[in-house]
């Protein structure tokens, strides 16, 4: 009996430790760093010029995504390396349209977008208008392909964002023709302006239009 | 000399006694040796890191894809180290794992933007059934929160049409599991996926979802933890 006893104590011992070891509990750890804020910064303020007095003129300052066109600001300019050097159109600083003094220059708007690293980002353009002018920007944005070149300029313009990858560390241009900048993108925009009223002569009208720029 | 008679009669028979005593009953002390289970050792394999792509918004979230095998954002059985006998191909690599998503950070961001999903190798006893749980912990700053997700491979213990696999590990979820069995004995040999057991081993992967709760600073780094309890 005391035997018996014995056996029925033991077991029970056994599968009470059984059911009752915690192995191990431990507390696990992660990382993360939050991104660098977006922003945005004028470089350069787009002007247009010549700008007939009647409502309704117009005046063009066309930006050209197109590296070889005569509208297209350079690969310099845009910082970016394509691989193939292009340079600043001759066409630049024209202005034009239907209303609008064809032997003044105007300027293109350059603005420069700071982030984070390799990010991608949706550049959108929306179009203003004061009481006397309206404006529609469009362009393009420097869109960089990690590594040695590719790099090019997106079309953007209001109803048409553009999604550009900022410069990271490995873009460079083979041939030295623009030097991306870690983080960084340009924009470049021209514009097209239309008298709402009739203007004033020798006056600047200041009209706002807004950029997004999101990750 | 006769009084000393009567005393050794007595001494006998309290001798006698005794020993009748003995017979009635016997006591011994027995020993039961009781060995303990091998420690349980996690190492970790792969950092849990969502890299610098999180948002500083409040009210986003941003998730890291890992999850079962056969899915999108299954970790695979190379990774994972088990194998399966499920029709297809199950054991591949889901083309979402370790990727980024959500309205709180860089989606798409994967190993190249210093994204890469944790992975942690468990050792203990060979063929030994556990239960494994992971728990959302409050974290060091209470503008985030983790809530932990991922996979743990369950091993079948046989090498036959069995089913190795890597399942939901959740937060709250106990899963039931075993360490792998003895080499040779746990991978499957019938249309087996690649991947191979290590004896006394089981891995589990871990992405999750962070919640940002009120804005955090840009550039900044944060920590996520999450708890595991591994029993036996």
């Amino acid at each position: 009996m005391m035997k018996n006893n014995l056996k029925i104590l033991t077991v029970a011992s056994l599968v009470s430790l059984s059911l009752g070891v915690s192995a191990t509990t431990e507390t696990l750890t992660g990382t993360f760093t939050t991104i660098k804020d977006v922003s945005i910064a004028e470089n350069q303020q787009l002007l247009l010029t010549g700008l007939n007095l009647a409502t309704n003129s117009q005046c063009d300052l066309e930006a050209s995504t197109d590296g070889t066109g005569t509208d297209y600001i350079g690969d310099a300019a845009l910082a970016i390396g394509s691989g193939n050097a292009n340079a600043a159109g001759a066409a630049i600083t024209t202005m034009g349209g239907a209303g609008c003094l064809a032997s003044t220059t105007g300027q293109f708007g350059l603005y420069e977008i700071d982030g984070a690293a390799g990010a991608t980002v949706t550049v959108t353009v929306t179009d203003g208008a004061s009481t006397d002018v309206s404006i529609n920007p469009a362009g393009c944005v420097a869109n960089y392909v990690a590594g040695v070149d590719g790099d090019a300029c997106t079309i953007v313009e209001q109803g048409t964002p553009a999604i550009v990858r900022l410069a990271g560390a490995t873009d460079t241009g083979s041939l030295g023709e623009g030097t991306p900048v870690v983080g960084k993108s340009i924009i470049a925009l021209g514009a097209t302006a239309i008298a709402l009223v009739d203007l004033t002569a020798e006056t600047d009208y200041d009209v706002d239009f807004t950029i997004d720029i999101t990750y | 000399m006769q009084p000393n008679k009567t005393k050794l009669a007595l001494k006998i028979g309290a001798v006698v006694l005794g020993a009748l005593c003995a017979s009635n009953s016997y006591a011994d002390t027995f020993t039961a040796q009781v060995t303990t289970v091998d420690d349980v050792v996690i190492t970790e394999r792969q950092a849990l890191a969502f890299g610098s792509n999180i948002f500083t918004t409040a009210g986003t979230s941003c998730v890291l894809g890992v999850g079962v095998g056969g899915g999108l954002t299954a970790p695979g059985s190379v990774l994972m180290n088990y194998t399966d006998t499920a029709t297809g191909t199950p054991g591949d690599q889901g083309a979402n794992y370790g990727l980024l998503s959500g309205d709180g950070c860089v989606v798409g961001a994967g190993s190249a933007d210093g994204v890469t999903p944790g992975i942690w190798d468990v050792t203990g006893l060979a063929g030994g059934a556990v239960s494994i749980l992971v728990t959302e912990i409050a974290q060091t700053d209470a503008a985030i929160t983790y809530e932990p997700s991922g996979c743990v491979v369950v091993y079948d213990g046989t090498t036959g049409a069995g089913l190795d696999d890597c399942t939901a590990l959740a937060s709250g979820g106990v899963v039931t599991g075993q360490f792998a069995d003895a080499t040779g004995s746990e991978d499957e040999t019938v249309d087996p996926d690649a991947g191979t057991s290590t004896e006394g081993q089981f891995s589990f992967a871990v992405g999750g979802t962070i919640s940002i709760v009120s804005a955090l600073v840009a550039e900044n780094p944060y920590d996520v933890q999450f708890q595991i309890d591994i029993t036996y």
